[in-house]
Parts: structure tokens; sequence; C-alpha cells
């Protein structure tokens, strides 16, 4: 397992173990949570507020209180006694084919798209998650390939980012960024990452704002690049 | 069964209530579970999903899960109070999913009273933490666990820099962890 120095904000965790992360940002979490132990107790505690806040709320009994009894009861009998299932039945995360690719080394396999020399792209929305909500409300999960010594234009952000290194590793004003790592932005970060190592660097965004582009030529480019 | 004391809701009886329904099968047991959590449950998805139906919908469903999966529940790893959380919260993420609820919520924002916090909790070291923290912190983790609202909607509800929403909700947090130390 590699070693993470950057995490998600503990703010991030807490909105996913409430179920308030939009899901193109939940997706990748839950790719950071397969390699970091770390994160996961942190989401366990997240989880345990939520339980206690449930536990401990006064009870609000609808009027139907009785009749939504019956009909559960009625519904529990027809049900067998429970079952031995596998420990993680039912809460097993299915990673989107592409990014499960990347991480088996798999990734000349996929369509990239060219966006502009050095730098490819592939928005994704297949899998099971061909019919969700990924490119709604302006919020979007793409894979990004940057070739080495490359670097994106200087960019702040419109709304949330959240960045995973899945292969080789980048650069920028906040640190080193290697597989694993998490790079969690918002607006009133201006960043310009640049990628390190000889291979190319493969990362996981996800947005739920396009970026902001400082100077005019990634801004004229902004429409045609799909950022 | 007569030991287990049903009517409190200390940690260890609803971990052993879940433990000896998983064990005996016994559906009277499951329903002392069901008389507990199904009106707090309830109560939290109508806050979350602002729709009756849907939170009577997603209720039941969680419990008929919680049933079903009774023997993976492990009491040395989670209260059943949080198991059952994670079980509700995975079903209303699924749902958002097929049903873009986010667009719904998205919509009623500007419509909201902001300054509504209502976490409705009994007297106790729950509603004590809460009440510790200041307003803008317990209200942004209001807006995260009752109304299911990301950074960015609290933002476009407050008015407030996302920044500012989450070192609130990071401080929040780390708070409530220290006062009420949830494992």
């Amino acid at each position: 397992m590699n070693h993470i120095n950057h995490h998600p904000d503990d703010a991030t965790l807490l909105s996913y173990a409430a179920g308030a992360l939009p899901q193109p940002f939940a997706v990748l979490i839950d790719c950071h949570l397969q390699q970091c132990p770390q994160c996961h107790e942190k989401i366990f505690k997240a989880e345990a507020l939520a339980g206690e806040f449930i536990e401990h709320s006064p009870p609000v009994e609808a009027n139907n209180s009785d009749a939504l009894r019956d009909k559960f009861f009625a519904a529990l009998d027809t049900e067998p006694a429970p079952q031995q299932l596998a420990h993680s039945a039912g809460n097993e995360v299915q990673l989107p084919a592409e990014i499960a690719a990347v991480l088996s080394g798999r990734d000349q396999e996929l369509p990239w798209r060219l966006i502009v020399p050095g730098m490819h792209s592939i928005t994704l929305s297949s899998g099971e998650l061909h019919h969700n909500s990924l490119n709604n409300n302006e919020s979007s999960l793409k894979l990004l390939r940057i070739a080495p010594g490359r670097n994106l234009p200087m960019h702040s952000h419109q709304g949330s980012e959240l960045t995973m290194v899945l292969q080789g590793a980048f650069q920028d004003e906040l640190g080193c960024f290697r597989p694993g790592d998490v790079a969690d932005l918002d607006h009133e970060v201006e960043h310009q990452p640049i990628t390190i190592g000889n291979e190319a660097c493969i990362c996981l965004v996800a947005m739920d704002a396009p970026l902001e582009f400082k100077s005019l030529v990634p801004k004229l480019l902004q429409p045609f690049i799909g950022f | 069964m007569g030991e287990l004391k049903l009517e409190n809701s200390e940690q260890q009886d609803w971990n052993r209530c879940l433990v000896a329904v998983a064990e005996t099968g016994d559906r009277k047991l499951f329903m002392a579970f069901y008389d507990y959590f199904a009106p707090r449950l309830r109560s939290w998805l109508i806050k979350l999903t602002g729709d009756r139906d849907l939170a009577e919908e997603l209720s039941q469903e969680a419990f008929l899960q919680a049933w079903r999966r009774a023997k993976t529940f492990e009491p040395n790893k989670a209260k059943a109070s949080t198991w059952l959380f994670t079980i509700a919260r995975n079903l209303f993420v699924d749902h958002k999913r097929r049903q873009k609820v986010e667009q719904k919520h998205a919509e009623k924002l500007a419509a909201d009273d902001i300054q509504n916090v209502d976490f409705g909790l009994d007297e106790g070291l729950v509603k004590k933490a809460i009440a510790n923290l200041p307003h803008q912190q317990s209200q942004m983790i209001y807006q995260s666990y009752y109304l299911g609202r990301s950074h960015s909607e609290i933002a476009e509800a407050t008015g407030l820099p996302l920044g500012t929403i989450k070192s609130s909700i990071r401080l929040a947090f780390q708070k409530l962890c220290i006062e009420l130390d949830p494992s």
C-alpha cells in the first residue's frame, strides 16, 4: 500500500458519511478509501455521529404509524430468517470500469480524448453509473492523463474540486501528490499543477463547477477542451 | 429475551438485540428494534428528502435490509444505530443517484429558512455537544446530516464562501469527536 500524504478535508469526509457529497465526489472518495484506513476511521466516526443523532432524537409519530407498522410486520412475516451473508454483502464498492482499468495498469486500452497536446481526458459516465446524475448540477467526474513534464494552466475554481492521483505524480503550490493522494480544493486556491517523474500522470478529477483559467488562451479554449 | 432492557436506548441493549435477532430469527424482538428506531429514522429521512412518502418507503426498506443482513452486524465495530444509519444512508444515496433528488433540493434552497436548525435531540450528551458548538458550526452540521446538502449547496443557501463552510464543518466534526467519542 502506498504511503498517503494528502487526504481529503475532514469536512469532505463528513459530507461523504452524511450522504451529502455530489456523486462524482463520492466515487472519488470511494476510490481513496480503498487505499486509506486513516480516512476510513474518520468516516466511521462521522457515521457514528449520525447514529447518535438518530438514536437520541425523540420519536416523531406519524398519524399513520400503526398502519406503517402493520405493513412492515406483514412484509417481515414473508421474509426468511436472517441468512449468513458475506460480511460486505450489499456494501461492496464498485468503481467505474475506467478507474479499475487505470488502477490495474490497463489505461492504454481506454478511449482517451485529446484535449491539447500532452493532455487527454475521459468523462466518466459508464458502467453502473451510466444513467445517473454524474453530469448534472454541473458536477462531473473525469480522468485526466498529463504527459511527463507538462503542466496545467494556472487556474482556480468556481466550486469544489477533488483530484486524486491514480498513476505518476504531480506537484503544485501545495506539495507533491503521488498515487492515493487527494488534493481537496475550493475556489480560494489558485494552483498550477506540473507532472513530475518520467511517466504520465493520471488523475481522477471531480468538480462541481468549471475551472477558472487565469490566462486568455485557456479561457478561449475552455469551451473546446471540456473543462 | 427478558433480560434485554429494550425500553431504554443503552448501546449494548440495541447491539445485543440485533445479535439476538441474527441468532434466533425472532421477529417480535426485531419489532422492538423497529418500534424504537422507525419513528426516529423516518423523522430524519423526512427532513433529508423533504418527501414524506419517500421517507416512509426508504425507512421500510432500511428495516427489511437490516433484518436480511442482521448476521453481518458486528457489535464490536459499530453501534446498532450507526449500522442502521449506514443502511438508510446508502438507500438514500442510491435513490438520489437514480432520481436526481439533488436538483429538487437545489430548487428549494431559496425558499428555505437557513437559520432553522432543529436537531430535535432528547436531553443528554449529544444535545449538549451540539449546543456547545457556535451557531454557524451547528448550522453546517445540520445542513449536512439533516438536509443532505453538499458544501456548494450550503454556500448557495448561506452566501458564505466554500472555505468558511469547510472549516466550520471540520472544526465542528473535531469538537463533536472529542465530546462524544464516536466509534
